[in-house]
């Protein structure tokens, strides 16, 4: 279905006689095996929904050793340490930070954003009634399952799962001796790695394909919703980004199982075994890492930009503020963002000239970020502000957003890295953009867009309870890690009161494991929300939002082929409080006498 | 409840500058002022910032707390029918442009006097102090004999220790980070020192400890389990208490049980590292 | 409230307290051998361990073993609670300890399958390097030594930045924790030569049933067995204890130090010579392990093993030589000045004086080898490192010349 033929594609008309023939599929290929874009997006959704509590019990089995150093941990010690009263090892703290990370980065955030969101969105907003390359996309889901198989299987083999943290920086990880989980795991976790990017990299392609090609009659580049144009650069810079991993990826596992030295220098002797022979720099690997994996920390927050940007001005009702600027300033970050990877490795033993470089294009990549927090404030200033659960989200974004932010630019200015690299606060920075900023984002985004999904609404009253629970327990927890990082505790230490100057922190470490608890109990009442309203939430139609973008004139959940009637777009998406009607809103498909059709340059 | 919201929000950026407002107080906070005159450059540009950064922060909010107030639903009012402003958006683009600038550039010259070795003093570079060298889990130190510039190459006169390192005070003093297996990094939180211990390279450290003291040294790169167990110390003394601290590790490392008087025979009996205990 | 919602309830109620359980309490683990004896000789054994040293949370004072416990706390006066100090000891070693060296002190706790060479199993009483004679306990400031200077070249680290009082008490917990393994695997073997090995007594009984007339019946093998152990037991207990005390006093004793009555001989070219000579000889045979060049190669490495106390004798499953751990072993590699117990002249003169307790490392002082020829072996030694063209030894006295001389004007 590569093209857009009018005639012959009304999807849902009954009649019409298809090449496709599957009026009836049965339940493996409507609900496992779908190439259909909406249940692969819902699929996706699921699925890191239930990777996120996973990965979250990870983090707070290390909140707890943190704030009950080499005390009893529940659960976990119970099963797996009870020879020794119920403390776990040392080696098992270095393993249970490496999964939570990777788990949350390659299993949740990435797939949710793009997966989910992208795989439900794209065709929805732009007017088309499937991905590209529908087998792909299906593909793209399946081939997460191979990485959650493997990350899991790494858990149970000798040694345990990969332990090198998820930077997983040599010779740690490729020296097998160098940590238990460089035996086994370590592998395992190199080749889950490669399912996942080449998950991500389906979905780019496609992606691009289908908003490039795809759209409806009328929706110009510029007429495209901000997620559209996120989703878009988004997928551009996976195209160029993770190749690189991928390739780093294999370097570090031929060095691993073939016993090359990318990265392997010579003379090293590690656990008393004879000295390494080899050739290798490590700081190799930190490049080659880095330079995909600092975009892809833009991959994780920009698809939330552009969902912040849409649904903030459904709910300010009026249109969002500086859209060029805005779609400039992803592109920005994005272009940008291909040339700071250096600021992972100011103290790495890399050149220092190459410290002065990457610390002006680094603090360059705030200006985009700070242009588009002015914007959103621009998108509520002069609105008629609702507060809904989708938009208390979003603001919250704005605000967890800007803090994120600020401390970069601590941690971009070189001489103050050297003092805060490895500590707290890179661990409050990112935990402010992805967790604050992304992850609020799809929160709104499941409430905003739950109802077109199910045709059912979440419930609003938990929805907020949950944002407020959230809201606090994240702050409550992460916030202070600021103060930790200035204090200079660094990361990943299983126990950083073996030092004096750290002895202190203990209270302040307690009272951040209680938030977190807080924090990760309360996501269980989404999980309720989401399935007590799949069941028994109020049935909504099309438009229960009054909002302006296409998803929002399809069936509400839409069938197999999207739209009933093909749209036609007349405008941009933003026309909130415009003076041409009376509501406060104008879908982009409304016809109005004085349009001049599908190729209008009003907007 | 629009207000409730805005108040929400409001609450909370008050809370954070709150708690930055109290934290030094109890002690969450910079450990203490910085022991090296870099140190204090590097948290006076820290203060730079901070100060920058919350002037932000608290404007942003400000700002946010006003309009979620005043544009709150429920007044019968329409949004505002504008797709932005070329001119704010030029001023909110140059204006933060130019004070980014303006931190990446007055912070050029810490960081070279910081990392390029032309820039180091060059007395102390053509005599380190010590050799430290970073293995699973702990800190290999060599210094060269007394009197002895220290060589690449071990040397039989050379003086061996773990995780106590002296150095003199007052003036700046170069050890040569290495490592034997994996990436570590040397981190002196106090002196506001930190650099990766790359395998396969060996790399120039400087600082200068201002005071006489005992400063912890901390592993900050994960290093394998026992990266929280390299837990080692630096010890800053008077140039003549160095000298001494050095005879000393001489005659005990080369101690073979008769020389010395017999009172202190049973002395010797300690280790080397006891008798810096005291 | 509704059906509907009293059940997800009592769900989400389940599976939140599906965490809870009663807490896991660390104990002390048997020795293998322990459990291979019968029931009726197994059970005094753990009864007696646990009569006298309780478990971790639970420990027991028994004066008679020459361990400094600390006083018990006031409030449990008039109750043998264990003292403050085996306490603190204790919670030292579950933090800094526990995980290399195990909850009983057995050398197995999670972090060691990972580790080479293993951490020590310290429930035979045998400590690697100390400064006491051939066959004798360590003292406790050789233990001190090794948690101040860790063992380099291993995973052992240094613990110098503790302070004295801690490093003292970790030091008392671990001998505590020698002195219950060394006396469990004494009351044990004590029981196998009363026939108590299951092995043993099924093999009797075997054999009685060969012989229906004047064969042993399992009724009598065991009657017999239980009159041993009662009439046996509490003076074994006592004894094996006694001696237990007798030799950890033992080692505090200065006569049981190895101290070189001859100060070290200058390592001159002469001296290196001797001692080359003597490294090469059937006399001293270090070439057999430590290899021609001294890389720890020698060709006694080559050969496959008897595991010692075994009838039939069995050998090792890998090459080479073995220690009484059971751990593959190999001789030390001379040439990277890496030395393990220490690396003053004094300790390597130890070393070859006394040998390495537990290890094929044999002692030479006082039988094989006098002094001066110690002396000059040590020079050699020290001298591997450095292409055996010069010994490490202290930078000559005279001024050194002024291209070296560091200019330590200070400010």
């Amino acid at each position: 279905m590569s093209t857009l033929n009018p005639a012959a594609h009304g999807a849902a008309s009954h009649d019409h006689s298809d090449a496709h023939g599957h009026h009836e599929i049965g339940f493996v290929r409507k609900y496992l095996f779908s190439t259909d874009h909406k249940m692969i997006g819902i699929q996706f959704l699921f699925t890191t929904l239930f990777l996120m509590l996973f990965g979250g019990a990870l983090a707070l089995a290390v909140r707890w050793q943190l704030a009950f150093p080499w005390k009893e941990m529940p659960i976990i010690g119970n099963m797996l340490f009870s020879g020794q009263g119920g403390v776990i090892s040392p080696e098992f703290y270095t393993m249970l930070f490496t999964m939570h990370a990777t788990v949350m980065i390659f299993l949740v955030i990435i797939p949710v954003l793009a997966g989910a969101f992208g795989n439900f969105l794209i065709p929805l907003q732009i007017g088309a009634d499937d991905m590209a390359f529908p087998v792909l996309n299906m593909l793209s889901y399946w081939f997460m399952w191979p990485a959650m198989f493997l990350f899991g299987l790494s858990f149970f083999v000798e040694g345990g799962a990969a332990a090198a943290g998820w930077t997983s920086y040599p010779p740690l990880s490729v020296l097998k001796g160098a940590a238990p989980g460089s035996l086994s795991g370590q592998t395992l976790w190199l080749m889950g790695i490669t399912f996942v990017g080449v998950s991500s990299m389906m979905g780019s392609v496609n992606y691009m394909t289908t908003i490039i090609n795809m759209r409806a009659p009328g929706m110009t580049l510029f007429r495209m919703p901000m997620t559209i144009w996120a989703m878009f650069v988004t997928a551009i810079l996976q195209a160029f980004a993770l190749p690189v991993l991928t390739a780093a990826g294999f370097m570090q596992l031929s060095d691993r199982v073939f016993d090359t030295t990318f990265f392997k220098p010579g003379g090293l002797i590690v656990n008393n075994a004879e000295a390494t022979i080899g050739g290798g720099q490590a700081l190799l690997w930190q490049h080659l890492f880095w330079f995909y994996s600092h975009p892809a920390v833009y991959i994780m927050v920009l698809p939330a930009m552009g969902i912040v940007s849409d649904i903030l001005a459904v709910f300010a009702r009026k249109p969002l503020f500086g859209y060029k600027p805005m779609v400039y300033s992803l592109a920005a970050i994005a272009g940008l963002g291909f040339i700071v990877w250096g600021h992972h490795m100011f103290i790495s033993g890399m050149n220092p000239a190459l410290g002065m470089t990457f610390m002006v294009s680094t603090i360059m990549i705030a200006l985009p970020s700070a242009v588009k927090v002015f914007n959103w404030l621009g998108t509520l200033w002069g609105g008629d502000i609702q507060f809904t659960t989708p938009s208390i989200n979003c603001i919250a974004f704005i605000s967890m957003f800007t803090v994120g932010g600020l401390s970069g630019i601590f941690m971009a200015a070189v001489p103050v890295d050297i003092y805060i690299h490895d500590t707290y606060f890179i661990v409050a920075h990112f935990h402010y953009v992805l967790f604050g900023s992304t992850l609020f984002a799809v929160f709104g985004g499941i409430h905003f867009w739950f109802p077109k999904m199910f045709g059912r609404m979440m419930h609003e009253g938990w929805g907020k309870v949950h944002f407020v629970l959230s809201f606090i327990g994240f702050n409550c927890t992460f916030f202070p890690m600021h103060i930790l990082g200035v204090a200079g505790m660094p990361r990943r230490l299983a126990d950083p009161y073996n030092y004096p100057y750290l002895e202190h922190l203990l209270p302040l470490n307690q009272f951040m494991t209680m938030s977190a608890m807080l924090m990760g109990f309360t996501q269980l009442i989404l999980i309720a929300n989401i399935f007590y309203s799949l069941f028994y939430g109020k049935k909504v139609g099309r438009n229960p939002w009054n909002a302006n973008t296409l998803e929002w004139t399809a069936p509400s959940p839409p069938g197999h082929g999207n739209f009933d009637i093909l749209p036609v777009v007349y405008r941009g998406p933003y026309e909130y409080a415009s003076p041409l009607v009376e509501e406060d809103y104008l879908p982009q498909t409304r016809y109005l006498p004085n349009d001049t059709g599908p190729a209008s340059t009003h907007h | 409840m629009g207000k409730v919201w805005s108040a929400f929000f409001v609450f909370w950026a008050a809370a954070a500058v709150g708690l930055c407002w109290v934290s030094p107080h109890y002690g969450w906070w910079l450990p203490g002022e910085a022991a090296s005159p870099l140190g204090t450059e590097i948290d006076d540009l820290f203060h730079l910032i901070l100060i920058i950064t919350a002037i932000t922060f608290i404007g942003t909010h400000a700002v946010l707390g006003y309009v979620l107030w005043k544009f709150r639903t429920g007044q019968n009012r329409r949004g505002t029918f504008t797709h932005g402003s070329h001119n704010l958006e030029v001023i909110w683009t140059i204006v933060p442009a130019s004070i980014m600038l303006f931190i990446s550039l007055y912070q050029m010259d810490v960081w070279q006097r910081y990392r390029v070795k032309s820039t180091f003093d060059q007395q102390a570079m053509r005599a380190p102090v010590a050799e430290v060298t970073a293995r699973q889990f702990e800190w290999r130190i060599r210094y060269p004999a007394p009197g002895k510039v220290l060589k690449d190459m071990p040397q039989p006169d050379d003086l061996y220790t773990v995780n106590d390192l002296h150095v003199p005070e007052g003036r700046p003093v170069v050890i040569k980070l290495r490592s034997e297996d994996v990436l570590h990094s040397f981190f002196l939180p106090h002196l506001r020192v930190k650099q990766d211990a790359v395998p396969g390279l060996v790399i120039p450290v400087w600082f200068e400890a201002l005071h006489s003291g005992e400063y912890d040294l901390v592993c900050a790169e994960l290093c394998g389990w026992g990266h929280y167990k390299m837990r080692g110390r630096l010890t800053a003394e008077r140039e003549a208490d160095f000298q001494a601290y050095l005879k000393k590790l001489s005659e005990t490392q080369f101690d073979d049980g008769v020389t010395s008087q017999p009172a202190e025979a049973a002395e010797d009996e300690n280790s080397q590292a006891a008798e810096d205990e005291s | 409230m509704s059906v509907r919602t009293r059940y997800i309830f009592s769900l989400c109620t389940a599976l939140l307290l599906a965490g809870c359980g009663p807490s896991p309490d660390p104990s002390f683990v048997l020795s293998s051998k322990t459990d291979e004896l019968f029931r009726d000789a197994r059970t005094p054994v753990v009864k007696a361990l646990e009569e006298n040293f309780g478990s971790p949370n639970n420990l027991v004072v028994w004066a008679k073993l020459p361990l400094d416990y600390g006083k018990a706390e006031p409030e449990v006066a008039g109750h043998e609670e264990a003292g403050w100090k085996i306490k603190h000891g204790r919670n030292l070693y579950m933090v800094h300890c526990l995980h290399c060296h195990g909850v009983s002190g057995d050398g197995n706790g999670t972090t060691a399958k990972f580790l080479e060479p293993r951490p020590r199993d310290y429930r035979n009483g045998v400590f690697k390097f100390t400064s006491t004679l051939s066959g004798l306990k360590p003292s406790r400031n050789d233990l001190k030594v090794i948690l101040q200077n860790g063992i380099p070249g291993s995973t052992m680290p240094s613990f110098v930045l503790l302070k004295d009082d801690e490093l003292d008490a970790i030091i008392e917990y671990v001998r505590f924790l020698s002195m219950r393994g060394e006396y469990e695997i004494k009351l044990v073997n004590e029981m196998s030569a009363m026939g108590g090995v299951t092995k043993d007594i099924e093999r009797r009984i075997a054999d009685g049933r060969k012989d229906k007339e004047n064969g042993e019946t399992r009724e009598s093998i065991l009657q017999e067995l239980n009159e041993a152990i009662e009439g046996d037991l509490p003076d074994l207990q006592d004894s094996i204890a006694s001696d237990l005390a007798e030799d950890w006093n033992n080692a505090e004793s200065p006569d049981s130090q190895v101290l070189p009555e001859l100060e070290r001989v200058a390592p001159t070219a002469e001296s290196l010579a001797r001692g080359k000579d003597l490294y090469y000889s059937k006399k001293a045979k270090c070439v057999d392990c430590h290899g021609l060049s001294g890389r720890g190669d020698g060709a006694l490495t080559e050969d496959y093993w008897d595991v010692p106390n075994t009838t039939p004798a069995q050998k090792y499953h890998v090459r080479g030589l073995h220690d009484v751990w059971g751990n593959p072993q190999q001789p030390r590699d001379l040439t990277r000045g890496l030395y393990r117990g220490g690396r003053r002249p004094l300790d390597l003169y130890r070393r070859v004086f006394a040998g390495i307790k537990g290890t094929q490392m044999p002692a030479f002082g006082g039988t094989v080898l006098n002094d001066t020829e110690i002396w000059d072996i040590v020079n050699y030694v020290m001298s591997l490192p450095f292409d055996g063209k010069v010994s490490a030894a202290p930078a000559p006295e005279e001024a050194p010349s002024q291209e070296e001389k560091v200019a330590v004007t200070g400010r």
